[in-house]
């Protein structure tokens, strides 16, 4: 079904490096992640999850995987563009005078458990469309 | 459905060798309680300790809270849970009012948080006034996180059933009936009360983002009506704990505010018809999905208006301005109800998603104020993770045990359902 996996999360990229598409950098941060994915909504995919899927807020966590598929059957995706770009005010309005924290690696491994359910979760939905 | 649900009030909770109640004391069985737990193979350790309200005791890090109540008759409590698959909502239920059953222990580091049962932090969260069960537990090692969630949420769902047993047998202090009737016979009783109805979103986005209702995961139902009494005998577990401010405890869908106060009115200045139940999915097509379907159940109930209330932040205000849109789209007037992320200073956007449909909002308060904790003489779990707590940062721990933190670490404290104090005056 062309399903793309666009994320920073080790454990994401190496559970579906076989089944989906998967563009994986452990150095991109959460910003750099939605930037992706806006790139590749402007260039036609179409965005499967919601960008701020989650209820940790962009300065909370330091992972986000995003779900796109390959061609936009409605054959507009205007309100994919919006969706991701309003992703991405969002994050910019939270990290307001924030510093990026570091975290341990206990923590970030349960942040990444966590960013993968939600995938997992979605995932599922795609299956039983 | 009618329901009967009689409330034994709790003023005072301590051990003893085998649990009762007596003259409003609930006296609690430690021993029991924990062999209650380990029959899970899942769990290592489990400690009881109890915190009353006034103590200077901060319990950390608190997954879920729930009241301990059962079921006299019309079938078992939890079902679907650890009852067997039941219609509940009817016949009678007791309830020990004031008595608090608190799972506390590190399941995933930053989605739990805190109480503080004294001090100025203690007004935030309702269970700093609770006569509170506190059951500590402790993983087998290498339990993988989805698991121990489970064992987590069962243990405090076992122990509030267990608890509620004592009430069984008592005479309650206080009973109130609460009756919705078919949806026909609920028309027609108040013809000429405006119909209102409540969406109730459930939050449903993966781990530590669940819940359940009659023992189903809420992201693989689609959009249904409910009794609103089912929701006080269980029907509905909280499997979450997204930020602690805003998490909906199970004790909060029990003790569910929204529902209480639709029903107070119900007969005088509405006609309360019901309960519309959705999720909040991650998956885009689920969100067109299920809003066009609150939307659709929302105008074949006959509802004039609606209050909507969510959970969490970010992905479910997008699930919640579609459902707003939906609905206001067939005609009814929609009010929301949430709580806020403005920033510290309150000058950002509340929301991360809006519509010019949602025109009127109840706000529950705004979780990025901070708060300082002072320190407190006891602490029931840890507060090892306090830092990583969601509303904690580099820094937020000191070294006397004080806290400085974002009022987003306080369980319950901005909860987006109006179960709390925060509010804005005018003069």
């Amino acid at each position: 079904m062309g399903v793309t996996l666009i994320t920073n999360n080790p454990l994401a990229a190496e559970k579906y490096a076989s089944s989906l598409t998967v563009r994986y950098d452990g150095g991109w941060d959460y910003l750099q992640v939605l930037l992706q994915a806006r790139d590749a909504v402007h260039l036609g995919q179409r965005l499967l999850t919601a960008p701020l899927a989650g209820s940790i807020k962009p300065h909370q966590t330091p992972y986000r995987s995003v779900l796109l598929a390959a061609h936009n059957p409605s054959g507009s995706h205007a309100g994919d563009v919006q969706l991701i770009e309003g992703a991405i005010e969002v994050y910019h309005k939270q990290m307001q005078g924030k510093r990026r924290q570091q975290w341990p690696e206990q923590v970030k491994g349960d942040f990444a458990t966590v960013d993968l359910s939600l995938i997992d979760g979605a995932l599922n939905s795609v299956i039983q469309r | 459905m009618k329901l009967e649900l009689g409330k034994i009030f709790i003023k005072d909770v301590q051990f003893a060798d085998h649990t009762y109640v007596d003259k409003g004391v609930l006296y609690v069985c430690a021993a029991e309680i924990e062999k209650l737990v380990l029959e899970d193979s899942h769990l290592i350790a489990c400690r009881v300790e109890l915190a009353h309200p006034g103590e200077s005791v901060r319990i950390a890090p608190v997954k879920d809270a729930i009241e301990p109540r059962v079921k006299v008759s019309g079938g078992q409590i939890f079902p679907g849970i650890i009852g067997k698959v039941n219609q509940v909502g009817c016949g009678r239920t007791h309830v020990l009012s004031g008595a608090v059953v608190l799972t506390v222990g590190r399941i995933v580091g930053f989605q739990e948080g805190l109480i503080d049962m004294s001090g100025p932090a203690a007004c935030y969260t309702p269970f700093s006034e609770t006569q509170n069960v506190c059951v500590v537990i402790e993983p087998r090692e290498g339990l993988e996180t989805h698991e121990y969630e489970t064992a987590g949420r069962l243990a405090g769902l076992k122990v509030a059933a267990y608890l509620g047993e004592a009430a069984r047998e008592l005479e309650p202090d206080e009973i109130t009936v609460y009756e919705t009737k078919p949806l026909l016979e609920q028309i027609a009783q108040y013809p000429d009360l405006p119909r209102v109805g409540y969406l109730h979103m459930l939050q449903s986005q993966g781990l530590l983002h669940d819940t359940y209702y009659y023992g189903v995961d809420a992201k693989q139902f689609l959009p249904t009506i409910m009794y609103p009494t089912e929701i006080m005998d269980g029907a509905i577990v909280s499997g979450n704990c997204v930020a602690p401010c805003d998490k909906v405890t199970t004790y909060h869908h029990l003790n569910n505010p929204v529902i209480e106060d639709l029903y107070k009115r119900h007969g005088k200045d509405i006609n309360f018809m019901g309960v519309i139940l959705t999720n909040e999915n991650v998956f885009l097509a689920d969100k067109i999905r299920c809003s066009d379907m609150t939307g659709k159940l929302a105008e074949y109930l006959g509802l004039q208006g609606i209050l909507i209330t969510e959970e969490g932040y970010g992905n479910p205000d997008t699930d919640l301005m579609m459902n707003c849109k939906s609905i206001a789209d067939k005609g009814v007037k929609v009010v929301l109800i949430t709580d806020e992320f403005p920033g510290r200073d309150g000058s950002s956007y509340s929301l991360a998603d809006s519509t010019p449909q949602a025109d009127t909002i109840v706000s529950c308060g705004n979780g990025n104020v901070i708060v300082n904790f002072p320190p407190m003489e006891r602490v029931i779990g840890t507060l090892d993770y306090v830092e990583m707590m969601i509303g904690g940062y580099d820094g937020s721990l000191h070294e006397d045990g004080s806290i400085e933190a974002e009022l987003q670490i306080v369980i319950a404290s901005t909860i987006a359902n109006g179960f709390n104090k925060l509010s804005a005056k005018g003069y």
